[in-house]
């Protein structure tokens, strides 16, 4: 059998090799690999830092207008969906610790340090959403607006100084009972110290549903995340709002100083290379390719389709990198299970070069 | 007694050989036995044979270190009695989907002058493990060459189940790659 040959041709492997495999067992207890996971970061890498303009002490007050009452839904035992977001600061991180570490905070731009607003990172298919500030409110919505006299179908970020999560969510929930006929008591969302209210008009195919998150902007205030549908949009755009909140991230004026360079040309990379991957147009991101990269996708462009969930980056050393691992956590339907893009790369003079990228279930 | 000495006492013939070798490579030699076997009773025999195979081969080899040494006995051994217990059949564990999995990198032949002599294809094959990220190639040596359960490797080191099995995937695939371009074919 041809499996039997290649067998017996890797019983050929030179010893060091074979050593170092051993070796390699009792060292990575140890010591070697430092994983940074940025989890929970969603599509394209298309990524916001927005300095709110909000006046401290602001009440947090989401667009909601009183929509007719429907059929009503229980929502006592309603649950936050969960979200990737366990994890340390980039302030924790120490090239002698083991295990994972997952970098939650990052930043592309500076802040002043006497603000009491923080910044965000969110990442979106371009392909499927934009995103515009208007009036303090960072406003992400479908390119393809749905059409009809239908509830708006919308992800709106707002933050709010000098208030607890708390006090918002329970303001939040006194103002919801106003507008929808069933809302849930705040439970604990995945974020840390976060919570989440789920509002709901009812069971009818167009009846407005409402999630909306409070998580802690690490500067006494609150950063609320309304996510806005329909209940025939709950396995579109509600799932995929759920899967970008997932990938929302707090950027305090801290993390932007300790941030490393290669992190900032990582994510840069990363954020060149997916979006060539998924709509297979890898001509245009050839500079960020080795001259015998192997790329082994999905060969068609599945922009339009996919939905990604959580962006993990490994990286052999934390303070001279050589080479990285981005692990692209997606789905092509909001119903699939998800898949895993695999992407490693090498550091050299500067430059992050992708030297293979695969899918795997 | 260090790897020396136990090679000095085969060059000597001297039976003290077989119990020092035993004692100290006996359940480095079974595991790798047993991942290929899965059968307690086959692997034992098969340590055995791996004995009597360093007693053969010292001398004329004075192998440096005598755990692969032993390990590539053992692993020889162990897929003969593999395949002559399960011949023609399908055989069972680790080693059978081990086998499996490298299937996927198995280029097809165009025509059947073009097979590669075994020689040379464990020589590319070696040259091929030079180019893997070297914790790309750990993982494929403990998959391929011990035949370790994928469970296993990624206790070992430390790693998720699913980055061993992606590990493993973009290996194959490399191979696959590698010995196209190698025009190597099966």
């Amino acid at each position: 059998m041809k499996q039997d040959r290649l067998f017996h041709a890797i019983g050929s492997a030179d010893t060091p090799l074979l050593e170092r495999s051993e070796r390699a067992s009792h060292v990575r207890k140890a010591n070697i690999w430092v994983k940074w996971c940025l989890s929970a970061a969603a599509c394209f890498l298309v990524i916001f830092s927005f300095l709110f303009i909000n006046q401290k002490n602001e009440k947090v007050s989401p667009n909601i207008t009183t929509p007719a009452a429907d059929i009503t839904t229980p929502a006592s035992d309603i649950t936050a969906p969960p979200n990737n977001t366990s994890g340390k600061n980039w302030s924790q991180l120490s090239g002698a610790e083991v295990g994972d570490f997952h970098l939650l905070q990052l930043s592309y731009v500076t802040k002043t340090s006497n603000t009491k607003k923080s910044d965000f990172i969110i990442y979106i298919n371009e392909a499927l959403y934009s995103g515009r500030e208007q009036n303090g409110t960072y406003i992400i919505q479908s390119n393809d607006p749905v059409s009809g006299n239908l509830p708006e179908c919308t992800l709106k970020i707002t933050q709010t100084s000098g208030v607890s999560t708390a006090k918002a969510a329970e303001q939040m929930m006194l103002d919801l009972k106003k507008a929808y006929t069933d809302v849930s008591a705040p439970t604990k969302s995945s974020f840390d110290n976060g919570l989440y209210i789920h509002g709901s008009n009812g069971t009818a195919w167009n009846a407005k549903q409402l999630d909306v998150y409070f998580i802690d902007n690490q500067q006494g205030g609150v950063f609320v995340i309304t996510a806005s549908y329909f209940t025939e949009a709950a396995e579109g755009h509600g799932a995929r709002f759920s899967d970008m909140i997932g990938t929302f991230r707090v950027i305090t004026a801290s993390d932007e100083a300790d941030s490393p360079t290669w992190f900032s040309q990582l994510k840069n990379t990363a954020a060149a290379v997916i979006p060539a991957i998924f709509s297979d147009q890898m001509a245009g991101a050839k500079s960020y390719l080795t001259n015998d990269a192997l790329i082994s996708t999905y060969g068609e462009d599945i922009s339009k389709d996919a939905s990604v969930q959580a962006i993990d980056y490994t990286v052999d050393n934390d303070k001279a990198p050589t080479s990285a691992v981005i692990s692209v956590r997606h789905r092509l339907g909001t119903e699939d299970s998800y898949s895993y893009l695999t992407i490693e790369l090498f550091y050299k003079n500067g430059q992050w070069l992708v030297h293979f990228a695969g899918v795997e279930k | 007694m260090e790897d020396c000495q136990i090679v000095d006492l085969y060059w000597q013939r001297d039976n003290r050989a077989i119990t020092e070798t035993s004692a100290r490579y006996g359940k480095y030699c079974f595991a790798i036995a047993f991942n290929i076997l899965s059968d307690i009773q086959d692997a034992e025999e098969c340590v055995n044979d791996t004995w009597m195979g360093a007693w053969n081969a010292m001398p004329v080899h004075r192998p440096e270190r005598l755990a692969p040494f032993l390990g590539k006995i053992t692993r020889s051994v162990a897929f003969n009695r593999s395949r002559a217990k399960y011949a023609g059949k399908r055989g069972r564990g680790e080693f059978s989907l081990a086998l499996d999995e490298l299937g996927d990198c198995v280029p097809c032949s165009p025509s059947a002058e073009q097979c590669v002599q075994d020689a040379e294809l464990e020589r590319l094959v070696n040259q091929f493990l030079y180019t893997l990220p070297e914790q790309d190639c750990n993982i494929f040596l403990r998959r391929y060459w011990y035949v370790e359960p994928l469970t296993e490797i990624a206790t070992k080191y430390g790693l998720k189940l699913n980055t061993v099995k992606t590990s493993l995937y973009r290996s194959r695939m490399k191979l696959k790659r590698y010995l196209e371009k190698e025009e190597v074919f099966l």
